[in-house]
């Protein structure tokens, strides 16, 4: 759940809540006002009839062309006893002037003459208008409700928007930041909380950024170091294997020191070149057709691994141009042609290599689907194979990314394919 | 849920409270006490046709009708707010004593019909259908005919 929605759902609820009250308790003061003016009316109305009663003034007709009416007449000082002074009543009245029966208010006042008399008088209004005086306002009521509640939520969802701007800009940043790739931080915001993020995402980076220079430079010391002693040993290895009087077994013994020491040195230098790139020595670019590059060496491959029997189909439909490095060029395409013989099962297996304008696709037969995540991970290798160091791809990986290549894997068909695009077309889909 | 449940009936509760601001009848006896002895001092004579009360939340009000058509108002303290007199006419002496020293002045012959008290000033209204305002400090402000 995203944080904007749930602040503005729980606001939204919670204004809804306070809104209903407000709406609900509002509507019945509203109402208790209506129903006081008209008792009010009522009161005022009685009142001046009982004055002019009492002050024995001409009486006006029972019903003045207005909706009021009023009865008047005396009542036994018995039924006044019995009955309150004042009494308030809601009745079905009919209206001689409209012919109709409409609901009306009714007051009733007993009281007393001069000549201890006593008169009842009942006062009518009807309540029509009242009734639909208060259905406008319910209905006002429910409509403004409505509005305002919206012009909350829209409200709350600006002001949100507006100042978690910030957040979101970190967030990105965050999503796009590639170590040893940092760009700097445009995120200006004068909110302590943002600002601390802020600080603290970018000393994070930089911790990342540093460690991984240390990391980079430890291995390329590393490795350019052991250069020389490694090459020392071969050469003390070929001398004593010159010696003459060693036995067969021993000669057989020193020989896989040898390959291993061999091993050990490829491996070293695959670790160098690895460096080399990463560091950017690599920059002199050219346009190079990679087709042509493999036509040039997968005969040689061929012929090497001629006794793996293995079927090659080679398919070009059109040339596939690079902006490379021509030395990187020449590394991404024997590496991905080394894998594809090394790892094809011998006997049966195949290799179809197909280029065309827009991709380069080496594929080779087999069994199971790689790790696709893990594949291009320096020292990831399904199985161990003798004579790989397991840093073939992921010298193919960084060769491609130095040079706005991507590659991919793929499993189908029972074939595991490697595919190089240019990078730019990735971004345009 | 429940809470919100109950501070509504709360809420009608005292809603349901509020709503007894109809008119009320009284006996003379449950008028305050200043209201009995302006009754005694001026009214002695009349007899009594209706007398309510109207109670509100802000407000208190007292009605006195007499049998010949008299009306007088009282507020919650029992000082009067109005005194209207169709058949007869207001006392004289019910009057404050300023507002009786200008009408004897300017107008000996007249006979107060109804008089009117609240926040701003009086109101006297005579037989002669003149309207007369005084202000706090019972000065004229205005005369209407």
């Amino acid at each position: 759940m995203k944080l904007s929605h749930l602040v503005i759902w729980k606001m939204t609820l919670a204004f809804s809540v306070v809104l209903t009250l407000w709406a609900g308790l509002f509507y019945m003061a509203v109402m208790e006002e209506v129903n006081d003016e008209v008792d009010d009316s009522l009161e005022d109305y009685s009142e001046r009839l009982i004055i002019r009663a009492l002050s024995g003034e001409e009486m006006p007709a029972s019903n003045n062309g207005s909706n009021n009416q009023y009865y008047l007449y005396q009542v036994s000082p018995e039924y006044a006893r019995a009955h309150a002074p004042i009494s308030y009543r809601d009745e079905m009245v009919y209206i001689a002037e409209k012919d109709e029966t409409e609901p009306a208010r009714v007051l009733i006042t007993i009281f007393r003459t001069g000549e201890n008399h006593y008169m009842e008088l009942v006062v009518y209004i009807p309540t029509i208008e009242k009734y639909d005086l208060q259905r406008a306002i319910l209905g006002w009521i429910v409509f403004l409700y409505v509005l305002l509640l919206m012009a909350m939520a829209l409200i709350t969802a600006w002001v949100y928007r507006r100042n978690m701007k910030p957040l979101y800009v970190l967030l990105e940043w965050l999503d796009n930041y590639k170590l040893g790739r940092a760009e700097p931080l445009d995120n200006e915001t004068k909110v302590t909380e943002f600002k601390r993020l802020n600080d603290a995402a970018l000393a994070a980076a930089a911790r990342n950024e540093q460690l991984y220079e240390q990391q980079k430079l430890f291995i390329g010391n590393a490795s350019h170091e052991m250069q020389t002693p490694l090459a020392i040993c071969r050469n003390r290895l070929e001398m004593l294997m010159d010696d003459e009087t060693l036995s067969e077994r021993q000669l057989e013994e020193l020989l896989k020191t040898y390959r291993t020491l061999e091993g050990l040195t490829r491996l070293n230098k695959s670790l160098l070149l690895l460096c080399k790139i990463e560091n950017g020595q690599y920059m002199d670019v050219s346009r190079i057709c990679l087709d042509e590059l493999i036509e040039q060496y997968l005969d040689d491959y061929k012929e090497v691994y001629a006794y793996r029997e293995l079927s090659v189909t080679f398919r070009v439909e059109s040339h596939f141009y690079a902006e490379i490095n021509e030395s990187l060029a020449v590394i991404l395409v024997t590496n991905l042609l080394k894998n594809a013989f090394v790892h094809t099962a011998a006997q049966g297996g195949c290799i179809l290599i197909e280029v065309s304008e827009q991709s380069l696709s080496v594929a080779n037969s087999g069994q199971h689907p790689l790790d696709g995540k893990r594949v291009f991970e320096r020292f990831y290798q399904g199985e161990k194979k003798e004579g790989s160091t397991g840093l073939g791809l992921a010298l193919a990986d960084t060769i491609c990314k130095t040079s706005q290549l991507l590659i991919g894997y793929r499993f189908d068909r029972m074939m595991h394919r490697f595919i190089i695009t240019r990078a730019e077309q990735e971004a345009h889909k | 849920m429940k809470k919100v449940i109950l501070l509504f009936l709360c809420l009608l509760a005292l809603n349901a409270g509020v709503h007894a601001d109809t008119d009320r009848p009284i006996h003379l006896g449950q008028l305050p006490t200043k209201a009995q002895a302006f009754i005694t001092a001026y009214f002695k004579n009349n007899r009594v046709a209706l007398a309510k009360m109207e109670n509100g939340i802000f407000y208190k009000t007292y009605d006195v009708i007499f049998t010949n058509g008299s009306k007088l108002e009282f507020d919650r303290s029992g000082d009067w707010t109005e005194i209207k007199c169709r058949t007869a006419d207001v006392p004289f002496q019910a009057m404050p004593a300023p507002i009786r020293s200008y009408l004897k002045e300017n107008y000996p012959e007249a006979r107060v019909k109804e008089i009117e008290r609240d926040a701003k000033g009086y109101e006297v209204k005579l037989s002669t259908g003149l309207e007369i305002t005084f202000d706090r400090q019972f000065r004229v402000t205005d005369i209407d005919d």
